[in-house]
């Protein structure tokens, strides 16, 4: 799909903490990946297991006082930010990556015309008005906007919620970023918006060998966009590889179960479909083993006991004391079976 | 089978506040149930989903139509009248936890529903049918001393679906049950629906904007945009060989969970966006979008026809080529 090569982003061990009235709860619990140019990660997971918190940790080392990083590295093109100065990091943020948030609002001011709250993102990092006035104009057209020129003049409620993303995605284009995360950018939006962004996004791309995070829940959008994969689980990444193979051959029981859970999309057989019994554990929840034993239906007692390394075959990795060929329960088999069936 | 519900040029106007303009949210959807049937209604935020079931069990005042329950008008039913309409559809909400009062145990609430409606005798026998709706939803007796906030989101859901059961319905209207569920949990009350429906005999009409969810309970789907039905027909051929533009466009643009299947699948996306329900275009609403658009499109509203057996489609293009096929 895309050319891979030195990763823009590299994740090691990272490890955040939220501080709550109730205590302290540890909900990226040892956390790393690599993004390359060109390339685009799906980080994927069900509510609460991580996704955003990560993301937020890489992207704004300090989001708010509630939120702590206790240990990691996040290194973006070679240099570590978490060790880096204030100074350092202001330059990343923004200019180096910049952020896609869910719902448009949280980005946009809704008092400020549009065209001023791009352009400001490029005063900020020391370009002229005038630059900040071309680029406003570049961007608004490259994120497919029909007249850029009475957008930039618009407040943020005179658009729709597919264009307000647009418009989102066309201010963390500003300053060029190697990177982009995008968290959750389509989940609010209906299908066929989606399919418009994800096409945008997959053009610049294209254009301009950007680096892309996109987080979802939907396995569908994943299979989309993603060339990568990493399935987070209770804070923990529990398998992480190439779409593909991800797809066809899961590492990892809940990836597995979390395939087998989602209807066919084609033909005339619509068996009951598989689930993974229970529910996504409370992240603040600490357990001595694997978190995902109490739902796991390849569990042995060694996974109640410690927590499973991270076992690395080829470019892929999972997070489970069981591999594959020693399954006893049975699997979905991958998507392509099951498509095919 | 029989028709049990039959909804008959169903429309419904919202006032634009300070205007005198209109909202058409529901502009003459006509469907039919048969007993034991799930009818899916599929379509994109704002098409009219959620107004439609809401004055299927009378949350919501119909403009105009009918919508009739065995030969009972429930548009026109009196307040007593409505009581037993109650008794006979139930509806099911998206979000388990704003429909469910937090702070009575799940137990207690389900004994009031049954104590309302005289449904059985006694507190010993409402406690015997309260242990009896857990158990058909999947949750143990020892659940009913559970506040909402003790739940997870599936277990809720389990909730509002044993409360909707309690005065033992015919027919259920889900109003996207699933969509605010994890994945993994979605599964679970997806098959728990389809069980009850096999084993109480119930009808569904189950709205979503999921088409994947649509496809995999229905019998028959309708496709709704602006506040109309544009397809009509068996879950198959509406899912996988749709006659109408729309559907078309909304099946390439859901996403399948498999790479290999994506990769076969560069489909242009559907340009421009939903138009204002307040000021809809002239001719087909979905011309502006239609790759297909004809100058005829622009002029004239397709009726909503029967294309192929059983099968309906409002399109005049959709309706050209059927003709073709007749003649040649
Ligand atoms: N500021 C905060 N204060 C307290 N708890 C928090 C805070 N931010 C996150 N959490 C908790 O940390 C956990 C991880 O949250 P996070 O938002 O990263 O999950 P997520 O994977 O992005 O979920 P979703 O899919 O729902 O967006 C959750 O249990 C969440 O409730
Ligand atoms: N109480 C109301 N007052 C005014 N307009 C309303 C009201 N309720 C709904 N509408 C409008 O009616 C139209 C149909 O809304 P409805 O909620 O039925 O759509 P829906 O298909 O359920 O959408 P969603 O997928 O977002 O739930 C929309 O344009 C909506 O804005
Ligand atoms: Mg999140
Ligand atoms: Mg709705």
């Amino acid at each position: 799909m895309s050319q891979v090569n030195e990763p823009v982003l590299s994740v090691r061990d990272l490890r955040t903490v939220i501080h709550t009235a109730t205590g302290d709860a540890e909900v990226v619990k040892g956390v790393s990946f690599d993004v390359a140019r060109g390339e685009t990660l799906a980080l994927v997971g069900e509510s609460g297991c991580g996704k955003s918190t990560t993301v937020l940790s890489v992207m704004d080392l300090h989001p708010r006082p509630t939120v702590e990083i206790t240990g990691g590295q996040v290194v973006f093109e070679g240099v570590d930010l978490v060790k880096a100065t204030e100074q350092q990091r202001r330059s990343v943020r923004g200019a180096g990556m910049a952020m896609v948030y869910q719902d448009p609002m949280t980005s946009l001011n809704p008092l400020m015309r549009v065209g001023d709250q791009i352009g400001e993102v490029v005063l900020a990092h020391g370009g002229s008005a005038e630059e900040a006035r071309r680029r406003v104009g570049e961007v608004l057209e490259q994120v497919g906007i029909a007249d850029p020129g009475r957008a930039a003049r618009a407040y943020p409620h005179e658009f729709s919620g597919g264009m307000r993303q647009r418009v989102v995605i066309a201010m963390a284009l500003a300053m060029r970023p190697r990177l982009l995360i995008a968290d959750e950018p389509t989940t609010a939006l209906d299908v066929t918006i989606q399919q418009q962004i994800i096409a945008l996004v997959r053009q610049l791309q294209a254009d301009n060998g950007m680096a892309v995070i996109w987080i979802t829940h939907d396995l569908g959008v994943v299979a989309r966009v993603a060339d990568r994969i990493a399935i987070m689980y209770s804070g923990h990444i529990v398998e992480e590889g190439p779409s593909r193979r991800v797809f066809s051959r899961p590492e990892h029981p809940y990836t597995d179960g979390l395939i087998a859970s989602i209807p066919r999309p084609t033909g005339s057989e619509r068996p009951p479909l598989r689930l993974i019994p229970g529910s996504p554990p409370d992240p603040s929840h600490v357990f001595a083993g694997c978190p995902f034993v109490p739902r796991c239906p390849q569990a042995v007692d060694l996974c109640s006991e410690q927590l499973p390394p991270i076992t690395e075959r080829g470019s892929s990795s999972a997070r489970c004391w069981v591999p594959p060929e020693k399954w006893t329960a049975p699997r979905s088999g991958g998507v392509s079976q099951q498509v095919a069936q | 089978m029989s028709t049990i519900l039959k909804v008959d040029d169903l429309t419904k106007d919202y006032p634009v506040r300070g205007s005198d303009r209109v909202v058409h949210a529901v502009k003459g959807v006509s469907f039919e149930l048969k007993r034991g049937e799930t009818l899916g209604i599929v379509g994109e935020s704002g098409c009219g989903k959620s107004t439609t079931a809401r004055m299927l069990v009378r949350l919501e005042e119909a403009t105009g139509g009918r919508i009739l329950l065995g030969d009972q008008d429930i548009t026109a039913a009196s307040r007593r009248e409505l009581r037993d309409v109650r008794r006979r559809i139930q509806m099911v909400f998206q979000d388990p936890y704003a429909s469910l009062n937090p702070r009575q145990p799940v137990g207690r609430m389900l004994d009031e529903v049954l104590k309302v409606h005289r449904l059985a005798e006694g507190a010993q026998g409402r406690q015997e049918r309260v242990r009896e709706l857990l158990s058909m939803v999947g949750l143990p007796a020892t659940y009913a001393s559970r506040y909402p906030h003790e739940m997870s989101g599936g277990q809720r859901q389990r909730i509002g679906i044993a409360r909707a059961l309690a005065v033992e319905p015919e027919i259920l209207i889900l109003d996207e049950p699933v969509s605010a569920l994890d994945v993994s949990v979605q599964a679970e009350v997806m098959n728990l629906l389809t069980g009850l429906r096999d084993r109480l005999g119930l009808s569904y009409v189950f709205i979503s904007h999921d088409l994947g969810m649509v496809r995999h309970i229905s019998d028959r789907i309708a496709v709704m945009y602006l506040g109309r039905i544009v397809e009509w027909g068996p879950w198959q051929t509406v899912s996988d060989e749709p006659l109408h533009p729309y559907t078309q466009a909304l099946q390439a643009a859901v996403p399948i969970a498999d790479p290999d299947a994506e990769a076969h699948r560069e489909v242009a996306p559907l340009r421009g966006e939903i138009p204002d329900p307040a000021n809809p275009p002239l001719g087909c609403d979905f011309s502006p979008r239609c790759p297909l658009v004809q100058p005829v499109c622009r002029e004239t509203e397709p009726e909503l026809l029967e294309l192929l057996p059983r099968h309906l489609a409002a399109c005049h293009v959709a309706a050209g080529r059927r003709t073709e096929r007749v003649s040649s």
